[in-house]
């Protein structure tokens, strides 16, 4: 009966499995294989398209910037969200109208946020025009190292309503009977939070943080409208030598860097799940 | 029991439903069949060919054909250097001609040469042109099929003579229709219906601004008007109705740079039936219909030629069409459209062109080799369209995905292109044997051609250039050794007093002219010399702030070169300007520039190289290269033989041949003046400017100068783009000089880095 049940699952995942093996796994065998060939003639290169990224400039310099982006803001996101989402729940019924204000920078196309940016961080700009009137100084924001400051600010903008959504998600599924369980037994709103509530929202914690890791990299859109393909260097991602490459027809480094990202990130999500689940277990 | 049986059902459901998802999804997956091919093993038969009949010998220039009822063809044309006007018959459509009686009147020791000449289906001539000896005398004459002639007086609208003389208005053009109209086209753009018999003139077709005749055939008159085409139909009143021709018909072919017997588009007509040719290919429209049928397509033959220019169509018959032409020389050439049941509807082998931007250079080129290879189908691919909002580098990406797809082009037009990385990861061909082969055939500017050999092999050509030059008196021709110092004479006039001492060119277009005559200097490869760019934008600067009438200033696309040309050089001549940037690309610019220079009153002026210091820098054009994953690498590099060959480099347009030959014979005209232009200076007086062709010493100077040239222009367009961008922002006020230098470092430091 178990095995009939087994198959019958296999049978209901081989349509996803299908669609994700074609345009997902096969075409990242390729990349895998393309990392260690020439672009053009497919001759085995060995480890040398590696070894040309990781001596690569550029390829450092756009490393660093997203790495230093999603440090910077996947612990902001996370606990921002955590906390408008706890405030959002204290607050009951009110807490509606909220949950649709956050929501509503996610439902404004890039193009036209990346206008309003424009308008507001450019040397003309509605910012300098403020900060004209108490005497300071602007600056072609966009073209300075704060640019860095206002991708992060954009990506905060724009995902954390979705992240409050997936909170509140995770906190209404946790019973209301245990708070009032502790609250019996003398527990304050502190000791809900830290031995109810943050235990109880592991499980959420690891969805919450890929979901938003992965979110991260779609702010490349608003920095490619923002500054092309050359942008102030702060604002260089990982995907502008992506895309670069890909116009010089530089595929081997572009295979070679893809195979290093997808490790790096796949590393990283296994060890955050492990983790939780030795947590969980715990 | 019952209940078991359901679930099967259900089952069986599932499973179907499963099985239909996976047909469907299977269904969309496959290549799909090639547009125009038919099922496994088959190929399309039949297909029109073009056939170039033979004229008689010594016809140096056509006047006009026309068609008899009797389907014989004559035709009235200039022999032995236009000594001699001879009419021809031929009662084999073109096939073999024999001299016929022309009328003594038409002599042209009497009428020297015709402005506008048509035959009719009786075989009767008119003729505008210059009578007498000398041709003074503008006269419209008639002649019957038997010779006997007269002379008309055709009263045309705003005849009035200027004072050196010069008639002011006569007719320019003229056809038959079948009910022996003759419908005449003035220089005023009126349009006349003559009487064939009297002469009197008894109406009036478009009277427009921009009225021009395409042809009459049957009783039809078909003629451009108000921006529309018009057919003046044969139930038409005089002075009556017309009807305009739907978009069918219309498509892309209403151009408006028709000039006097240049035109883009003829007809014929045979009942109901209407044909039209134009550089798309040769149409049939059913009156009435709402589409046209393509019976002949013009990118496989000289149609398609974009300097091919049409005089008249004549539809033979159902399998043969006949077109009087002008070819990209200027050459009167009658080819035949014959169809063949044999031949593949498209040629069996196909050739891919790729270039990111269209040009008339290339698709004459095409043209050429499709003329030499029928059996070969050349597909232009162009990556940006100007129809759409591509950028370059979408345009690219989409390139290298084909490519990679192996649907890649065969021959890479190299202008605007990452060259040195697609050397570098091996997608050029080494085409080092048709670089030899080349040079063995004709004589090359070779120093020139070594724009693009790394390691002592050839990875691209390029089939023209341009030179940036400098003109005006001495010492802005010397002080153009440098951009620096040129900036320095220009801003020293401009302290003397003069408002607008040089060109008038917007941020943009004078950023991308400055840096093809000078970034050579200061990129080497990998590397920008800070330094050296900062200079360059603080010339810039000096020179683009040299004249504040900003509004009127000249923008021209700089995607690629800015190809300046020599319109400044008519502001130089009529005293607006002191110095003069341009490029030399064509025998027309450098017949401006020495004309101004001989003619120019009160100052001498002359031209020299814009170049920096150490470099003599030309600007390579239509570079061309054969990918190495092409299929058809044989035609491939017949077709780079032919952007090579004499006949395409010598016909004018942007770029001068880098082949040797070419270049002489497109330099090489009849001496004296070829046209005269007529101005009013800064004082309201009017000045004229005779064109005068360069002599062979002007030819030689201009060799020697390209003889000189060492250094190609930075192609790069990555580094050309940010140079430009942030220098635009500088020019314009909007950046400071210290932040416009260190983004630009910056920007192109992060592209040198991938």
């Amino acid at each position: 009966m178990m095995k009939k049940n087994v198959w019958k699952g296999v049978f209901f995942l081989l349509p996803s499995m299908a669609g994700v093996s074609i345009f997902v796994l096969l075409p990242f065998l390729d990349v895998l294989r393309r990392a260690f060939t020439s672009a053009i003639g497919g001759q085995f290169v060995g480890i040398s398209n590696f070894q040309s990224v990781l001596t690569n400039d550029a390829f450092r310099q756009a490393a660093g910037n997203s790495i230093r982006f999603t440090v910077i803001c996947i612990p902001l996101l996370l606990l921002s969200s955590l906390a408008l989402s706890l405030w959002i729940r204290r607050i009951g019924k009110r807490g509606g109208f909220f949950k649709s204000i956050y929501l509503i920078p996610m439902a404004i196309p890039v193009s036209s946020i990346v206008l309003l940016w424009k308008y507001f961080f450019h040397g003309q700009g509605l910012l300098n025009g403020f900060l004209h009137l108490f005497g300071i100084s602007g600056a072609d924001w966009m073209n300075t190292k704060y640019s860095f400051w206002i991708l992060v600010f954009t990506y905060l903008w724009k995902n954390i309503g979705y992240d409050v959504i997936l909170w509140l998600a995770g906190l209404s599924a946790i019973p209301e009977s245990i708070y009032e369980a502790a609250r019996v037994d003398g527990a304050g709103e502190r000791e809900c939070l830290f031995y109810i509530t943050l235990p109880n929202l592991l499980p959420s914690f690891f969805t919450i943080t890929v979901l938003s890791l992965l979110n991260s990299f779609k702010v490349f859109r608003e920095a490619y409208l923002i500054g092309g393909s050359y942008p102030e260097e702060h604002m260089y991602l990982l995907q502008h030598v992506f895309q670069n490459w890909f116009r010089d027809l530089s595929l081997d480094k572009l295979s070679a860097a893809a195979v290093l990202v997808f490790f790096i990130i796949f590393v990283l999500i296994l060890l955050l799940k492990n983790r939780l689940q030795k947590e969980d277990n715990i | 029991m019952q209940v078991t049986s359901r679930f099967s059902g259900h089952r069986l459901l599932l499973w179907l439903l499963c099985l239909l998802l996976l047909i469907i999804s299977l269904t969309g997956c496959g290549n799909a069949a090639p547009e125009g091919s038919t099922s496994a093993g088959e190929t399309a038969k039949g297909r029109f060919l073009e056939e170039e009949l033979t004229l008689p010998e010594d016809i140096t220039m056509v006047e006009t054909i026309g068609r008899l009822s009797d389907g014989s063809l004559e035709m009235m044309a200039l022999t032995g250097d236009g000594a001699e006007r001879k009419l021809f018959s031929s009662k084999n459509n073109g096939g073999s001609w024999e001299e016929i009686a022309l009328p003594k009147e038409l002599d042209a020791a009497n009428c020297p040469f015709t402005y506008a000449a048509a035959i009719s289906a009786d075989g009767k001539i008119f003729v505008n042109g210059g009578f007498g000896a000398d041709g003074s005398s503008m006269e419209n004459w008639l002649f019957a099929a038997d010779g006997q002639g007269r002379k008309l007086d055709i009263p045309l609208k705003d005849t009035e003579s200027s004072e050196d003389g010069s008639v002011g208005n006569f007719v320019s053009e003229g056809e038959f229709t079948e009910d022996g109209s003759l419908f005449a086209l003035d220089l005023q753009q009126n349009i006349y219906r003559i009487n064939g018999e009297t002469g009197e003139v008894s109406g009036t077709a478009g009277t427009s601004d921009d009225a021009r005749i395409f042809n009459a055939s049957g009783n039809r008159l078909f003629y451009f008007s108000e921006g529309e085409i018009h057919v003046l139909l044969p139930d038409a009143e005089e002075n009556g109705a017309d009807s305009v021709l739907p978009d069918a018909v219309v498509e892309e072919n209403t151009d408006n740079s028709y000039v006097q017997g240049d035109k883009t588009m003829v007809f014929d007509s045979d009942g109901d039936d209407i044909f039209y040719a134009s550089h798309q290919g040769i149409y049939h429209y059913n009156t009435g219909g709402s589409v046209s049928e393509q019976m002949v397509n013009g990118e496989l033959n000289s149609l398609g030629n974009p300097n091919t220019s049409f005089r008249k169509l004549f539809h033979i018959n159902e399998d043969t069409f006949l077109l009087w032409a002008k070819d990209e020389s200027d050459r009167d050439v009658l080819l035949k459209y014959a169809y063949s049941a044999d031949a593949s509807t498209v040629p069996d082998k196909e050739l891919t062109v790729y270039a990111l931007e269209d040009s008339s250079e290339i698709r004459q080129a095409i043209s050429a080799f499709q003329k030499e290879h029928a059996d070969i189908y050349v597909n232009l691919k162009i990556g940006r369209s100007g129809d759409n909002a591509v950028t370059a580098d979408d345009a690219l990406r989409t390139l290298n995905s084909d490519i990679m797809a192996g649907e890649g082009p065969d021959v890479i037009i190299l202008d605007g292109m990452p060259v040195d990385n697609y050397i570098e990861k091996g997608l050029l061909m080494d085409i080092s044997d048709v670089a030899e082969e080349i040079k063995k055939d004709s004589s090359l500017f070779e120093n020139l051609c070594e724009v693009y050999k790394k390691d002592e092999k050839y990875y691209g050509l390029p089939s023209r250039f341009l030179l940036p030059f400098v003109e005006g008196e001495k010492q802005a021709v010397d002080a153009a050794g440098t951009v620096e110092g040129l900036a320095s004479h220009i801003q020293s006039l401009a302290q003397n007093g003069n408002d607008n001492p040089v060109i008038n060119l917007s941020a943009k277009t004078l950023l991308g002219y400055l840096f093809d005559a000078d970034s050579a200097g200061w990129i080497d490869g990998a590397k920008v010399d800070q330094a050296g760019l900062q200079k360059f934008f603080e010339a810039a600067k000096t020179i683009y702030d040299a004249d504040s009438d900003k509004e009127n200033a000249l923008d021209l696309e700089t995607q690629g070169i800015a190809n300046v040309g020599s319109s400044g050089t008519l502001d130089l001549f009529i005293g607006d300007i002191d110095v003069n940037l341009g490029t030399i690309g064509s025998d027309a610019d450098l017949m401006a520039i020495l004309s101004v220079n001989q003619q120019t009153k009160g100052k001498t002026f002359s031209y020299g190289l814009f170049n920096n210091q150490e470099q003599k820098i030309f600007i390579p054009y239509l570079s061309a290269g054969i990918s190495s994953k092409s299929t058809h690498a044989e035609e491939a590099k017949a077709f780079i033989k032919t952007i090579f060959s004499e006949e395409v480099g010598s016909v004018s347009g942007n770029g001068l041949p880098v082949n040797r030959t070419a270049f002489e014979a497109l330099m090489q005209q009849e001496e004296g003046a070829s046209g005269a232009m007529a101005f009013s200076n800064e004082d309201g007086e009017m000045i004229s400017l005779d064109m005068t062709v360069p002599t062979e010493e002007d030819v030689k100077a201009l060799s020697g100068i390209i003889d000189s040239l060492d250094t190609a222009a930075v192609t790069d367009t990555v580094v050309r783009e940010q140079i430009i961008e942030q220098g635009e922002a500088y020019l314009n006020g909007n950046q400071s000089l210290e932040d416009t230098v260190q983004t630009a470092m910056q920007k192109i430091q992060l592209y040198l880095s991938e």
